[in-house]
């Protein structure tokens, strides 16, 4: 959109105390976020509720950004090492859902709602692989972003995206040429 | 986004993640966030002005019974006296900026 204020600007004014900007930050990334959390994290209501807190520890930090123009990046980031560390707090929770999982019927019984098929296919794949798939397959990030916003190396990232989408196409029964 | 960007080498397995359905734009979403937001910065604004608010109080308790007895002698004590609380009210109000600014956060609402 035309005159649009760049990411840095908007860092810059909220810096400063404008809700406003703040706000247009949320507008802007808010889909792209959720839509990462809700691929990594095993619930859509946990994702709601990380990519709200993820928010607020953004404004919270804003002064510690030291790049502003990788706003995005930043925010994403700080998503990651929340979903990590609460997926580390939850291990039990998380034990006991993944065999809720387990008893659900198999995806092939599912295939005609395909969010329900994919949400199910991500929850069955590794952490680190699932974070890159979500960014990759899912955001349209390039390897080298998810490296930066996961802090892996390069070749870990190139790897899980691999062997993420192998992995995805065969348990959605779908074709990975 | 750098060239090595993943490709998607199957269309139904993009097709499946197109399919995932979070808006563009969600008003809803913004406000619990900006809410989120203005119940952090309210309960940080409250804790600083409560502590300033207990430094002066001390320093209140404190300085009574001196200021009783200022109050029963001669207004000398008193011009001195109060040069101190102004001094003691002072300190407390740049402690409390001074912590504030430590916190790093976006200006704070004034009430």
């Amino acid at each position: 959109m035309a005159g649009e204020k760049s990411d840095a600007a908007l860092v810059a004014a909220a810096r400063s105390g404008s809700d406003a900007a703040f706000s247009r930050l949320v507008d802007r990334h808010q889909q792209a976020l959720r839509q990462f959390l809700r691929r990594i994290c095993p619930s859509p209501a946990e994702a709601e509720d990380l990519a709200q807190e993820a928010f607020l520890a953004a404004w919270q930090k804003l002064a510690s950004l030291r790049q502003p123009e990788h706003f995005k990046t930043w925010l994403h980031s700080l998503a990651w090492n929340k979903a990590r560390t609460l997926a580390r707090s939850a291990a039990r929770r998380r034990v006991r859902d993944t065999q809720w999982q387990a008893d659900r019927p198999e995806i092939s019984a599912v295939a005609a709602d395909m969010n329900l098929a994919l949400q199910q296919a991500m929850a069955k794949l590794p952490e680190g692989q699932r974070a890159v798939v979500a960014l990759c397959l899912g955001g349209g990030w390039s390897h080298g972003d998810a490296a930066k916003i996961l802090e892996m190396p390069l070749g870990t990232v190139k790897s899980h995206a691999s062997r993420g989408r192998a992995r995805l196409a065969e348990l959605l029964g779908a074709s990975d040429e | 986004m750098s060239d090595d960007r993943s490709d998607i080498p199957a269309v139904s397995l993009a097709a499946y993640f197109a399919e995932d359905t979070v808006p563009a734009y969600d008003p809803a979403f913004r406000v619990a966030v900006m809410e989120s937001v203005a119940r952090r910065r309210f309960r940080i604004e409250f804790a600083l002005r409560s502590l300033f608010g207990l430094v002066l109080a001390i320093a209140l308790l404190l300085s009574a019974p001196a200021i009783a007895r200022a109050l029963a002698t001669n207004s000398e004590s008193v011009t001195v006296l109060a040069i101190c609380l102004v001094l003691t009210g002072s300190i407390a109000l740049l402690a409390t900026r001074w912590i504030r600014a430590g916190q790093g956060l976006p200006r704070l609402l004034r009430f």
